[in-house]
């Protein structure tokens, strides 16, 4: 009875924090972040906007870096989380074609640990890539390791990351 | 903020230490002498603050050149932030070696995997042992494992068996939880941990909790009597029934709704299934 009653108090779902620094730019920019689950949708097809997966938008500043934020809730922690950050013009990019504005295009390998708080945090590089015609992403997607991805409240935070994992294990998971 | 600092000197282990500094500390010196013994006020503090095994540390080996490989290796290792390497080599080369640089970046690896305990026991055998850390690093790893300690919770467990102890086992290290005598273990807040108790003659269980910072929280431990074939216990029966009805109650309307974690206020949020 005690162990049923105790273990109610740890969640059974999963959050996901997502944390990337942009750096300036000098045309206005506006970013629409977009995130999928990795079982349903591929980088291969336009990702319309949802009422269930609603893009994200953020001006892009001129004169220091810009953080773009989201935070992902989840039942199920065995699944993948597709990240797209689009550059668009300040009005955004609905009407352009789906290559009509670069794109950069992330895949987190389970970034997902039951009961915990995961943090992903990084810096992209200074410029954007170029658009690709014919893609909907305009380079290879990166993927981004489980083990690249950390929890709890250590001061790696403010710093990109990798080596969460001991001998194979994730330390979010010990 | 630079989570790095290197520190070249001349010759032996320490010629190429790195000291990963992610508070900004100023970097210790070694030691060029045995110091003396910490003054009374000193040890009255890490006293309440350390626990007994780690008030003594292996000598420095005299070898120079012991546990340098594996030293280098942990500072490949944390120059790359693979913390998770970084700890195992810097406690292979502490092993040969002795080296207090070595204990201290391991220390400090921890700490930035946020393993609070491990990096704590670490500062505090830094702190205590006079054989083997200088003044300097003694005084940084004293404030640093108070910093760490903070992020400790503790877990009171007592056993309800009356003829028997319990083994209780979290990750992988066995505590004796003798009968009816209370037993402190000390977790890291904020991780969700799976603790497994069986005793002789009695059903293994689990329990998972996630303790806050500075939590301490005391639970008894009652295990279920093992019969070799269920229907013998009409008791057990009653339990587990009283288990199912109030465990579906429990957890569905306070664990589901109250416990679940949220997306973090202020930013966009999606649910993923």
């Amino acid at each position: 009875m005690v162990g049923i009653a105790l273990m109610t108090g740890c969640a059974d779902n999963a959050v996901f924090d997502l944390e990337i620094t942009l750096p300036p730019s000098s045309a206005p920019t506006t970013i629409e972040l977009d995130v999928r689950p990795g079982g349903t949708e591929g980088f291969d097809v336009d990702w319309a906007p949802t009422s269930a997966f609603p893009t994200a938008r953020f001006e892009l500043a001129g004169d220091r870096p810009t953080r773009v934020l989201e935070s992902i809730v989840a039942e199920s922690i065995e699944q993948d989380a597709l990240v797209r950050i689009r550059f668009c013009p300040p009005a955004g990019c609905a009407g352009l074609a789906g290559d009509a504005a670069p794109v950069t295009c992330l895949r987190f390998e389970r970034p997902f640990h039951r009961g915990v708080r995961s943090i992903y945090r990084s810096t992209l590089g200074e410029e954007p890539p170029p658009p690709a015609p014919g893609q909907f992403c305009s380079q290879p997607p990166r993927t981004v390791t489980r083990c690249e991805v950390g929890c709890g409240d250590g001061d790696w935070h403010d710093v990109p990351t990798n080596g969460f994992c001991i001998e194979g294990a994730h330390v979010c998971d010990s | 903020m630079p989570v790095a600092d290197v520190r070249r000197a001349a010759g032996g282990l320490e010629l190429a230490a790195l000291l990963l500094t992610a508070a900004s500390l100023p970097l210790p010196a070694l030691a060029q002498e045995t110091p003396g013994p910490l003054p009374v006020r000193e040890e009255a503090t890490l006293s309440v603050l350390c626990p007994d095994s780690t008030r003594t540390a292996p000598s420095p080996s005299t070898d120079r050149q012991l546990g340098r490989p594996e030293f280098l290796l942990g500072v490949a290792a944390a120059e790359d932030e693979r913390w998770g390497d970084a700890v195992t080599q810097f406690r292979a080369s502490y092993a040969l070696s002795g080296s207090p640089i070595a204990l201290y970046n391991m220390a400090l690896a921890f700490r930035a995997l946020s393993s609070h305990r491990r990096a704590r026991d670490a500062f505090c055998t830094l702190a205590q042992d006079a054989r083997i850390a200088d003044a300097d690093m003694r005084e940084e790893s004293r404030t640093l494992a108070a910093s760490e300690a903070e992020r400790v919770a503790s877990l009171v467990l007592t056993a309800e068996q009356p003829d028997h102890g319990v083994n209780v086992t979290v990750e992988g290290d066995v505590i004796d939880l003798a009968s009816s005598a209370p037993q402190e273990v000390e977790l890291d807040a904020d991780r969700r941990y799976e603790l497994l108790f069986d005793a002789p003659g009695y059903q293994t269980s689990a329990l998972e909790l996630m303790l806050s910072q500075g939590e301490r929280r005391e639970t008894a431990i009652r295990l279920l009597p093992a019969y070799e074939r269920l229907e013998e216990s009409p008791a057990l029966w009653a339990i587990i029934g009283g288990v199912l009805l109030a465990g579906a109650v429990v957890a569905g309307v306070v664990g589901y709704f109250e416990a679940q974690l949220d997306a973090t206020p202020g930013r966009p949020m999606v649910q993923f299934p």
